[in-house]
């Protein structure tokens, strides 16, 4: 018995340190969005001061059309995260549960994918995008990234190892291929669809490179974009890129919590016995 | 679970394109350069009432991706109507020739409006070499050195108003203000090729001669490398920031460093409140053999793609125009691109700001006076020809061998003569292909 | 199994074609433009063949960078692998508490800019007014050059981006160890296994396929990192903290030659792809398929 408490506190201090370690920069970050600029390089280092105002806050969100802003990234992200749960799930069940002529190299070719530099074959998709009229669009900000490689890759891990037999004793049982995706793949799947969302969510609001690509016109401006707008040539307007960027992590951290309480353990079990 | 999936379906279905039909919209590239962004907002709504006919869509993105962004939309066959750049040499195949517009416009013939406008060297060159007008002169930046006026009354300090330092007597008051522990180093210096040139230009250096050779390592540059290490060696300039990539102005605004050697860009930026907490002041540019003030014009360009060439000029003119120029320069303490404006002086409307520009103005105007090749080097290193496409394409290894000679990897001599055997292979490759 | 042949190509079809139109034609277009030399300013090309892959192997800037990027990645995939899969055994063990809430702390570093982790991580190295260094002052220690000696700067930034990427390696290694059965840990107590003995002999072996996409997308991270050296420590001390992908970058948008930089990232997609296969011959992950 002491022994399991000697460990239980040991496993919580440690917990706690590496907490220390992984949270103290970004709590020094949000009460740097509440000071005025002069503080966030001060000498000595300055961690709480007098100085703390919400000034940085109002003046900013005003300095933009934040609410527009965040208004287009919503839109995209929600649509973005919905079509790319549903086409990684299809995806990585065929590359996880069937053996096809041509299997492993598509995989191979949509793992590739990742190592394209996104900044190198630019011109070639502005090409494309702008064939498609995609430019500008809302369409050309939610399908094109909707596909992600990454995705693919961490639902085919995680269906590869369910046991195949739920998929046999369907199929017995005279279940079409369709009906097993859905009827039995889809609800063992609830960790890793809950772990994508977050992930595609985390993606999409934070992207901007692709944003960058399509979107020629402020009406259509994402989050980030708009972030990005405080780096001028010689200097960065911190007093206004701080708050946002503290505002702008939020939808994250409630997404991050709303869906982490999928991850569930052991749901499938039963079903194997 | 079913549901969830077809009412997100068909949510990213009823998502729309949007297309914005207008009746003339232009679309204008921007970066920021400071807080210039309302300014640039309400210029904009005033063209617009004054051209019901025309929008102008602005487009502003982050200076660090505008060069992607310019290249790939340029690139992919959309380039935007009109662009703020730093320079025209990137763009010299794809811009308007604005010239036709110019006598309509303004009443005057192509080369008095030249004249009157300009003296600013990259569009007398454009006219010059091909009879085109490729661009137009904005703003100026010019290079000013910043001081901590708390900390400079601490060291017993006087910063000089119109006759500058000599670099000995600069290097002088960095000792003093370190050895009084004013502050804990003298200066900080931004981390960039272009900056670091002025101190080349100062000592009578040159990074090209007239016969299209690197000859940064000759004498006078290896002088002006040798004095800048030095700085570093004595613990006057904060190694961060220059083999580290620590931002210039931090130590200048947390008063680690006394002095900045910056531009006058920074001066809207020290103005705004919570910028920095202590008085500051602006003192002419060390002077070693030459009296040199190393300038930067933005400039307004148009590109020829454009289906509406006619309404592009009309705008750069506009806004290039005396009235609005003088603005512009007032409400962001910018130095007009303009000799006829510059010779007459901006009035800025603010005693302070007044004060501050009557320094850097006077420290201008001495500053790029010709003396022996200046400012014809500094024309050749960065603006015109060959010389400058090589320069400013091939940047990163000047700075890269700065910072080798700084933490002592290279001597001066060595660093400078890795970047002259560097760029002259590169000019050498550079006029094989255009053969 | 009489599964009819065409149906696993449907399921892909959605997800693929995208890819097709998106990226891997684009692709094949960029694979186009690495045989042309691009002339500054947007003017003609004109096709060289096979010329620039040459340059890229002669240029010696170009391999130094390359083979940084590959000590690095060396340095960097074990250290995220395990600091990931600790948080994750600890998010997930029955005697920490409130653990929900501290996953989000884990995992918020993942969510930031460039920019913004570069911004921290100055005011936390920096030798003068970083927190760090100002800590070791009042305990009467010496400064460490964190980023401006060029040993340190490479293993600072190494542990930076193990600070930026393990949360969101600790999310997937969490989906990984939920999905094992508890039935597996229930009978192995029965049998009196240690906690050690469940570890190795249960946990490990169930986590082999989230392991190998920690592995190889950790690979593909690190080889690609760009954004956050070039702005924390400008690719320097030196060049000891420039990678292959900032070449690339610099080639292509500073130099202006984009002929040259589409070749660099070819030579990277296949160094890649080779590295990538490899990972998965040794793991003979090929066992679990169906």
């Amino acid at each position: 018995m002491g022994m399991k408490l000697f460990k239980k506190f040991f496993l919580n201090i440690l917990t706690y340190v590496l907490l220390v370690v992984f949270f103290f920069p970004i709590f020094w970050l949000v009460l740097s969005s509440f000071r005025p600029t002069y503080d966030l390089y001060a000498y000595p280092p300055k961690l709480f001061s007098m100085d703390f105002t919400f000034e940085n806050y109002v003046n900013s969100w005003s300095s933009s059309d934040f609410p527009l802003y965040f208004l287009n990234s919503t839109i995209v992200t929600i649509s973005a995260t919905a079509l790319t749960v549903i086409i990684s799930m299809m995806a990585g069940f065929a590359l996880a549960k069937y053996k096809f002529f041509g299997g492993n190299a598509i995989f191979w070719t949509i793992l590739a994918t990742l190592m394209l530099p996104l900044q190198v074959i630019m011109i070639p998709i502005f090409i494309i995008l702008k064939d498609f009229h995609m430019l500008n669009s809302y369409l050309g900000l939610i399908i094109p990234p909707a596909a992600t490689p990454t995705g693919i890759f961490i639902v085919r891990q995680y269906l590869v190892s369910l046991p195949n037999e739920l998929i046999e004793f369907a199929r017995i049982d005279g279940a079409s291929e369709w009906k097993i995706f859905w009827s039995i793949i889809l609800p063992l799947s609830t960790p890793v669809i809950a772990t994508l969302t977050i992930f595609s969510v985390m993606w999409r609001w934070n992207d901007f490179l692709w944003p960058l690509i399509v979107i020629s016109n402020e009406k259509l401006y994402t989050v980030q974009l708009a972030l990005g707008m405080f780096s001028g040539q010689h200097t960065i307007n911190w007093s206004g890129l701080l708050p946002m960027t503290v505002l702008s992590m939020i939808p994250i951290v409630i997404v991050f919590i709303a869906f982490q309480r999928l991850f569930i353990r052991g749901i499938y079990a039963g079903s194997v016995k | 679970m079913k549901k969830v999936f077809v009412i997100l379906t068909l949510l990213l279905i009823s998502v729309m394109t949007i297309s914005f039909a207008q009746q003339i919209t232009l679309t204008f590239a921007y970066f920021t350069d400071g807080p210039d962004l309302p300014v640039i907002k309400s210029l904009i709504s005033q063209y617009e009432q004054l051209h019901s006919d025309v929008k102008i869509n602005l487009l502003n993105i982050p200076y660090s991706d505008y060069a992607q962004k310019l290249s790939t939309m340029i690139q992919g066959g959309t380039p935007p109507d009109i662009a703020r750049a730093g320079d025209i040499i990137p763009y010299q195949d794809v811009a308007l020739n604005i010239a036709p517009y110019i006598p309509s416009y303004t009443g005057e013939s192509v080369e008095n409006w030249v004249q009157n406008h300009s003296g600013f060297t990259s569009m007398e060159y454009w006219y010059k070499e091909r009879g085109e007008i490729l661009g137009i002169p904005w703003d100026v930046g010019a290079h000013a050195l910043f001081y901590n006026k708390d900390e400079f009354a601490k060291a017993g300090i006087t910063a000089p108003s119109t006759i500058p330092w000599t670099w000995n007597q600069w290097e002088d008051a960095m000792n003093k203000i370190v050895s009084s522990e004013a502050a804990k180093y003298a200066l900080t210096y931004e981390k960039t090729s272009y900056r670091w040139s002025n101190l080349l230009y100062q000592a009578g250096g040159q990074i090209w001669n007239d016969k299209d050779q690197c000859v940064i390592n000759n004498a006078e540059g290896v002088h002006a490398l040798s004095f800048f290490v030095s700085l570093f060696k004595n613990n006057l300039i904060p190694e961060s920031v220059w083999v580290g990539n620590t931002p210039a102005f931090s130590y200048f605004q947390n008063g680690l460093a006394a002095m900045f050697y910056s531009g006058t860009w920074m001066i809207p930026e020290l103005m705004q409140k919570g910028s920095v907490n202590f008085n500051w002041g602006v003192m002419p540019l060390p002077v070693d053999k030459v009296n040199a003030v190393m300038t930067g014009p933005k400039v307004i360009l148009g590109f020829k793609s454009t289906k509406y060439p006619q309404q592009v000029a009309d705008f750069m003119l506009w806004l290039t125009s005396k009235p609005i120029l003088t603005e512009w320069c007032q409400k962001l303490g910018a130095i007009p691109a303009n000799h006829a404006l510059l010779e007459k002086g901006v009035d800025y409307g603010n005693p302070e700001l007044n004060s501050v520009m009557e320094i850097i103005l006077k420290d201008l105007n001495e500053g790029t006076k010709p003396s022996g090749n200046w400012p014809a080097n500094f024309e050749r290193d960065w603006i015109v020809g060959n010389t400058a496409i090589i320069t400013q394409t091939y940047y990163p290894r000047l700075v890269q061998d700065i910072v080798n000679a700084i933490s002592g990897t290279m001597t001066p001599q060595q660093a400078l003569n890795d970047v002259s055997k560097y760029f002259n292979e590169q000019m050498a490759s550079l006029k094989s292909s255009s053969k | 199994m009489k599964t009819k042949k065409f149906i696993p190509y449907i399921f892909i079809a959605p997800a693929f074609s995208i890819f097709l139109i998106f990226i891997i034609y684009p692709g094949i277009l960029g694979f186009i433009v690495s045989m042309y030399k691009t002339s500054y300013s947007f003017g003609p090309s004109t096709f060289v063949g096979f010329n620039n892959y040459f340059s890229v192997f002669k240029s010696p800037n170009f391999l130094e960078a390359l083979g940084r990027t590959f000590l690095f990645s060396a340095l960097e995939i074990p250290t995220i692998y395990f600091i990931s899969l600790g948080l994750a055994l600890l998010m997930t063990s029955p005697s920490v508490k409130a653990k929900s809430v501290l996953r989000v702390f884990f995992f918020l570093p993942s969510v930031l800019s460039g920019v913004i982790t570069a911004l921290i991580w100055d005011w936390m190295l920096n030798y003068d007014f970083g927190f760090i260094n100002n800590l070791f002052t009042i305990l009467g220690l010496k400064n460490i050059p964190f980023l401006l000696n060029p040993t340190y700067a490479f293993i600072s930034l190494a542990l930076i981006m193990s600070w930026a990427a393990s949360g969101f390696f600790m999310v997937i290694f969490i989906a990984g160890i939920q999905s094992i059965p508890v039935e597996l840990y229930e009978a192995a107590e029965i049998d009196g296994a240690t906690t050690f003995k469940k570890f190795s002999s249960i946990t490990l072996p169930m986590l082999r396929p989230t392991s190998i996409l920690v592995v190889i997308l950790s690979t593909i991270q690190s080889m690609q990192l760009f954004d956050i050296p070039f702005v924390l420590t400008g690719g320097g001390p030196g060049e000891s903290t420039t990678f292959a992908v900032e070449k690339v970058y610099n080639t292509a948008f500073i130099n202006l030659n984009m002929g040259l930089a589409s070749s660099m990232s070819f030579v990277l997609f296949l160094i890649f792809l080779a590295i990538g296969l490899l990972q998965f011959k040794i793991s003979r992950e090929g066992q679990f398929w169906a």
